[in-house]
């Protein structure tokens, strides 16, 4: 169980390793190509150190003496291990023939082979001695000679306790034994094993009793049984035969003649030591009641003996069909995440490699698939729809164009072929309209998409051309109106020399293109292409706008606008420039804003394309400036919004340190909204807005929201580097019996609180606040706070409404009722005041 | 008990032919006048049991076991033993007669085919010289002809679903292990 356990566990390791990375593929195969080498070397070093062993060389003298008189090379080897104390003489065949005879301290070694030239190694000792067997057992362990079938040779007394001497003394055999392909008992006799013999040759009785390959063990008791039954039938129904004829003497006659007898005394030991046997997971193949090595024959593979051998290798062959899925499997996950890793046209290198394996084809066309719907969703649906007929279209040309537009002409033409073969789909897809083909194709691909697109229409030709007409007078007045003042916001100083110039020699506007645009006109009206004929007069008039003064004005207003956007080198930069956009009404960029709004549509789109773009860098600019600075306030701001009293659960409280750094008059937040926000919003009775100024910065509402509850907080206490400060007017409402006086403790002041007349508590966080209330019996009761916030400790929980406060002593006896009008313009005492403000990031 | 379960693993064989075979095959391992006397108890009590023998038949199964026997041990047989020994259904018999009984049951071999099986065992192991036993022998084994061949029937396992369902799953999994094997490599380096 061990080893199977490590092995899994490595795979599981190995595994891991491969899925995250940890071990490189490729690494790991070129490591089993060169391990593999390695220990192949290692096992021949082993093997001829076991050959140059004593008993190595004469056993192989042995062997090659044999194979000199046989003349036949040996065929297989087997190990008998005789531990019936008595010597295997009595129970061998005749055909057996000895030529090894050695000792090993007091074990006898001996070597026998038979006619099919087999060779069988026995070990015995007279006595059993365990541990000189042992050591001879490493001796041969040491030899590295591998043996077919194992004979374990016992005597019938030994069976009934088999069980207990494979569990303790014979442990080493027991092993021996669960570790051999096949194992077989021989039960050797010192007088019936000859008589076996004897009913074996001159009779027709079986000696073997087969055991069945993992069998149940009540299946085991039955075929074993039945077997033995078998066999004492045979013998007693041929008893007088059997004794009649062999060349025998008495004795062996007595024997034979017992045969029946013999089995039924031993067989319930038999029956036992197969259960055991089973029990030990021995694989036990044969009980021989003689040694009577398999004829030939039965050795021929037969389907059990396949199973039996295949039975064996089941775990390794097992372990390794699991190590070598894992490893394909992480080879295709990692061919997976490379080509995820990889976009677009990075991907192909790969994707091209994939084609001579075969076995990853379904995960190239997984990719390719991927790859061409990322093409294809640059474009709009009914243009995908188009390309995707053309990829699967018989014409090369259109498939190679379609391949050639979705990839943007970045690929070159080994690539776009590779796409094209594999893009290709039998899958018939919805026909596209005219309209989506008409406008991507050139003029020459007309007649081929007509063909292998719409085979059946007959006016293809005719209208494709009219649409591709269209498209292509279309995109004539865009590159017109497009170039009629060739700026750009991201090239400032060219786009200022092209307005420089303009301005200068208005003249030039638009000079090549009054020609141009007559005789489209003149075309599209004989066509009666109304709608291209009004998109050309439109064109014609934004021509005409340029050269009025009021295009000589807008060229002007760009220019300014150029310079400025030229002068924009840092965010800062365009922060204050947008920000005296928002204050200066004339500023260059309004002015543009006003008179495109005053424009007819055409007009004012074309002049939005030549402003939205310096607009939109700026805007850009000065939010992410404004997003900076945020950003150092927007942590500390947090911070403080987790104490008291922002946070009413919080334990710790804010310090009038920390307040004041940040909420403080012309502290962080006051000076943030000073610096980069006020230009951009208009303060009124509602609060903090954003201007309604076209020009791209709008103030998320959180952030005002914020700044709008500093100037709160501002207006409730006055926030001071060292303490806050606060002033209410005080008096009693109402008290009830038994309550006498109340006294206002103010630090070190003390007065007394009159009847509805108002006395000035001037609060100051760094003085307890507090009030004695003494009963008629001259008791007090005490309720004085010393803290940084004693004021809101003080009256939490207490207001009843329209800024009374009333006290109920702990048994609800009485009460005191005051009344606190705050000197300031907001009450700092109001409910929730403090527990409303945002502190989130900018977005 | 030795008798049942021999009869248990001899289920085809009639129980006489079992306790004839049992008895013999016992004083052949103990050879002794007691055991003889014992084993003659044993046979009686079967052949009381038997319903196909007459009495003349039986009679000659007792004498041919006690005179085999006698014939083993007649030294050592002391002379009581011996009048115990040849004291069969209330009446005296002599020893030495065994050949003669054989020939008694030779006369209507039909009939006598279990004293001849029986006789022929003795026989087989009997202490009366080759010249005697053989000519006997070979008479019944003329009359009896006995030989009914069994062909011998070795054991094969069966072959069950399991087994085969495993052997196929031995033969996917190596083929697949193989399969495995050659799909191992690597596109990107």
């Amino acid at each position: 169980m061990m080893p199977t356990f490590i092995i899994l566990l490595l795979c599981s390791l190995t595994y891991y390793g491969l899925n995250h990375s940890y071990i490189d593929p490729l690494l790991l195969q070129e490591s089993m190509l060169v391990l593999t080498p390695i220990f192949i070397i290692m096992i021949t070093v082993d093997h001829v150190i076991a050959y140059r062993h004593p008993l190595a060389k004469k056993i192989h003298s042995a062997i090659v003496q044999s194979e000199r008189d046989m003349g036949k090379p040996i065929q297989k080897k087997h190990l008998i291990i005789n531990l019936s104390e008595i010597p295997l003489s009595h129970s061998l065949a005749t055909n057996m023939k000895q030529e090894l005879n050695m000792r090993y301290h007091d074990c006898e070694i001996n070597g026998y082979f038979n006619h099919e030239h087999d060779f069988y190694l026995s070990i015995f000792h007279p006595h059993n001695n365990i541990p000189q067997l042992r050591a001879l057992w490493q001796q041969i362990c040491a030899i590295q000679i591998k043996f077919q079938t194992l004979y374990i040779c016992i005597h019938p007394n030994q069976l009934a306790t088999l069980k207990e001497k494979l569990a303790c003394e014979w442990g080493l055999f027991a092993y021996i034994m669960q570790h051999s392909l096949s194992t077989m008992i021989v039960i050797n006799h010192e007088s019936f094993s000859q008589a076996f013999h004897y009913a074996t040759e001159y009779g027709d009785t079986p000696s073997i009793i087969t055991i069945p390959p993992t069998a149940k063990i009540t299946h085991l008791f039955q075929a074993v049984s039945k077997q033995l039954d078998h066999i004492a039938h045979i013998i007693f129904n041929q008893r007088h035969e059997l004794c009649a004829y062999p060349p025998i003497n008495k004795q062996h006659k007595h024997n034979i003649f017992q045969l029946p007898a013999f089995i039924s005394k031993y067989k319930h030991d038999i029956l036992t030591a197969s259960s055991a046997l089973n029990e030990l997971n021995i694989p036990l193949h044969s009980i021989n009641l003689w040694f009577n090595p398999p004829l030939s024959n039965s050795r021929l593979p037969n389907i059990h003996t396949i199973h039996r051998l295949l039975s064996q290798l089941i775990l390794p062959i097992t372990i390794s069909a699991l190590v070598l899925l894992l490893i394909n499997l992480s080879f295709e996950k990692n061919i997976n995440s490379m080509l995820a890793q990889a976009s677009g046209n990075e991907q192909l290198p790969y994707l091209k490699k994939l084609e001579s394996y075969s076995k990853y084809h379904h995960i190239q066309h997984k990719h390719l698939q991927k790859l061409k719907s990322h093409y294809l969703h640059k474009f709009p649906e009914s243009t995908q729809l188009a390309l995707q007929s053309m990829l699967n279209s018989s014409s090369k040309k259109l498939r190679y164009f379609a391949a050639d537009k979705l990839t943007a002409s970045s690929l070159d033409q080994e690539d776009i072929q590779f796409l094209i073969h594999k893009w290709q789909s039998p899958k018939r897809t919805k026909q596209p309209d005219y309209y989506s083909v008409a406008s991507i194709i050139p003029n020459t691909l007309i007649p081929e998409s007509c063909q292998y697109l719409y085979p059946e229409a007959t006016s293809c030709f005719e209208s494709m051309q009219s649409i591709h007409e269209y498209y292509d007078v279309n995109q004539k007045l865009q590159t017109i109106r497009n170039t009629l003042l060739p700026i750009d916001p991201h090239h400032p100083e060219q786009s200022l020399r092209q307005l420089s110039y303009l301005a200068k020699h208005p003249e030039h506007i638009g000079e090549k293109v009054d020609k141009e645009l007559e005789d489209i006109i003149n075309k599209l009206t004989i066509k009666q292409q109304h709608e291209l004929t009004e998109q050309a007069r439109d064109t014609q008039s934004i021509v005409s706008l340029l050269k009025s003064p009021q295009g000589a004005h807008i060229i002007g207003l760009l220019y300014k606008s150029y310079i400025l956007l030229n002068e924009a080198k840092t965010a800062m930069d365009a922060h204050k420039i947008l920000s005296s956009a928002y204050v200066i009404d004339n500023h260059p960029l309004r002015s543009l804003i006003s008179i495109q709004a005053a424009l007819p549509n055409l007009q004012s789109l074309w002049l939005s394309k030549l402003t939205n773009p310096i607009i939109d860098l700026l805007a850009e600019a000065t939010q992410q400036h404004m997003k900076a600075h945020w950003q150092s306030i927007q942590p500390k701001l947090q911070h403080a919004l987790s104490l008291y009293p922002f946070n009413k659960d919080a334990k710790a409280s804010i310090s009038p340190q920390e307040l004041h750094a940040l909420f403080g008059t012309g502290q962080a937040i006051d000076e943030y909204y000073t610096h980069y926000l006020k230009d951009f919003v208009i303060e009124d009775d509602n609060g903090l807005m954003n201007k309604t100024v076209d020009l791209g910065v709008t103030i998320p509402e959180h952030i005002l929201m914020t700044v709008l509850y500093t100037k709160i907080i501002q207006a409730a206490i006055d926030i001071k580097a060292t303490h806050l400060h606060a002033a209410f007017a005080a008096s009693i409402v109402e008290f009830t019996h038994p309550t006498k006086q109340v006294t206002l403790v103010n630090g070190k002041n003390r007065s007394i609180l009159e009847m509805n007349k108002s006395t000035t508590i001037h609060w100051d966080s760094r003085q307890p606040i507090g009030f004695d209330i003494e009963m008629q019996n001259g008791e007090v009761h005490t309720l004085i706070q010393d803290n940084q916030w004693s004021l809101l400790t003080l009256f939490k929980d207490l207001e009843t409404g329209d800024n009374l406060y009333r006290y109920h002593s702990p048994d609800q006896s009485w009460h005191v009722t005051l009344k606190l009008a705050p000197q300031h313009a907001i009450d700092i005492l109001s409910p929730q005041l403090l527990e409303s403000i945002p502190s989130d990031n900018w977005n | 008990m030795e008798t049942i379960r021999l009869q248990q693993m001899l289920k085809d064989a009639s129980a006489l032919d079992v306790t004839c075979y049992h008895v013999v095959c016992s004083f052949l391992e103990n050879p002794e006048s007691s055991h003889l006397l014992a084993l003659t108890k044993v046979l009686d009590e079967a052949l009381i049991s038997d319903t196909k023998l007459n009495q003349e038949q039986s009679a000659c199964i007792q004498y041919l076991f006690r005179d085999w026997g006698y014939q083993y041990l007649k030294p050592k047989v002391k002379p009581t033993e011996r009048k115990a020994l040849f004291h069969i259904n209330g009446k005296q018999d002599a020893p030495g007669h065994f050949l003669a009984a054989i020939d008694f049951a030779k006369r209507v071999p039909k009939e006598n085919q279990v004293i001849m099986r029986f006789g022929l065992t003795l026989l087989l192991h009997s202490s009366l010289p080759k010249e005697d036993t053989k000519p006997k022998i070979e008479a019944i084994e003329q009359l009896l002809n006995t030989h009914t061949a069994i062909s011998s029937q070795r054991y094969t396992p069966t072959f069950t679903k399991k087994t085969l369902a495993m052997l196929i799953y031995n033969i996917v999994l190596s083929i697949y292990l193989f399969k495995q094997l050659l799909n191992l490599q690597t596109p990107f380096s």
